[in-house]
């Protein structure tokens, strides 16, 4: 049986179920700016409408306290070439003690207790194209 | 084989290359005015640079050419229970020539979306960095949404 062939399509997730999405998944990458940016995959927990982490004291997360940052989580299949990403934006500040229980899976002291607060979020969800089966040898797309 | 002061190991620019090689999906961090940016894109490895394609007129166009960006992509190995990250820094640029152009468009790079992606961009590297590290707490399995809930 040959599956009928479509072209992707993207749908835009409302906040709630990005909110959602982003308790799903252990790793996230936290993307704080410069040139060149600097992105980094961090364990995280969600707590109310703010994401909390651990970092070493004296590291390049710690140093941006105060500053507005992006946090990127997704789950995308290579296979299916179907998935989703979420995308927080807020401000990244030292959490005034440890809101939730999270263990990281780097190596290393993670003493620094942070949040993102969430100032806005979004998410697309990407449902794979199926070929059509091919009709001649060699054709290209 | 080296590590870092936290104590995980520090890859080599092959090593970071070769897991790059085994992905089809990275995420490419930009700033824009100072805002941070992130996309996830499906890219290719060429001659040791990320090549991906995108739209004319998208914001991501207008953010990446000629800034300094930064392309991560990150796994776990279930079987050694490894986790590992590599990043690559440098500038975007986009494929003007036209015999880069034609060797851009005989790789197998096909947008996951639909939408037409006419632009060829490259990630000139300015540093290649990988870290590889065991995960070592077992609790750390657990279904994240039974955690928190």
């Amino acid at each position: 049986m040959t599956a009928t062939a479509r072209d992707a399509e993207l749908f835009a997730l409302d906040e709630a179920t990005c909110l959602t999405l982003l308790r799903t998944q252990p790793v996230g990458r936290l993307v704080l700016g410069g040139d060149p940016p600097d992105v980094l995959p961090v364990n995280f927990v969600v707590v109310d409408r703010s994401i909390v982490l651990r970092t070493a004291d004296d590291g390049l997360v710690a140093a941006r306290a105060g500053g507005t940052v992006m946090f990127e989580v997704d789950m995308l299949d290579d296979r299916t070439r179907s998935g989703w990403s979420v995308l927080a934006r807020g401000v990244l500040d030292d959490a005034a003690e440890p809101p939730a229980e999270l263990a990281t899976w780097a190596p290393g002291a993670h003493d620094r207790w942070m949040v993102v607060t969430i100032a806005s979020v979004t998410g697309r969800l990407l449902r794979g194209a199926v070929d059509a089966p091919a009709t001649e040898p060699g054709g290209y797309l | 084989m080296t590590t870092d002061r936290f104590g995980m190991t520090v890859l080599s620019t092959h090593e970071c290359l070769e897991l790059l090689r085994g992905e089809q999906v990275g995420r490419l961090a930009v700033a824009i005015a100072n805002h941070p940016d992130i996309f996830p894109v499906n890219f290719l490895v060429d001659h040791g640079e990320i090549v991906f394609r995108t739209a004319e007129g998208t914001k991501l166009a207008a953010a990446v050419l000629g800034a300094g960006v930064a392309f991560e992509v990150d796994g776990l190995d279930a079987a050694t229970g490894d986790a590992w990250s590599v990043i690559v820094k440098g500038h975007a640029v986009e494929l003007q020539r036209m015999e880069e152009l034609f060797e851009a468009a005989a790789l197998p790079l096909f947008p996951w979306h639909a939408s037409p992606k006419h632009r060829y961009v490259r990630i000139e590297p300015v540093e290649i960095t990988g870290r590889r590290f065991h995960v070592v707490d077992p609790s750390v399995w657990q279904d994240p949404l039974l955690a928190t809930s």
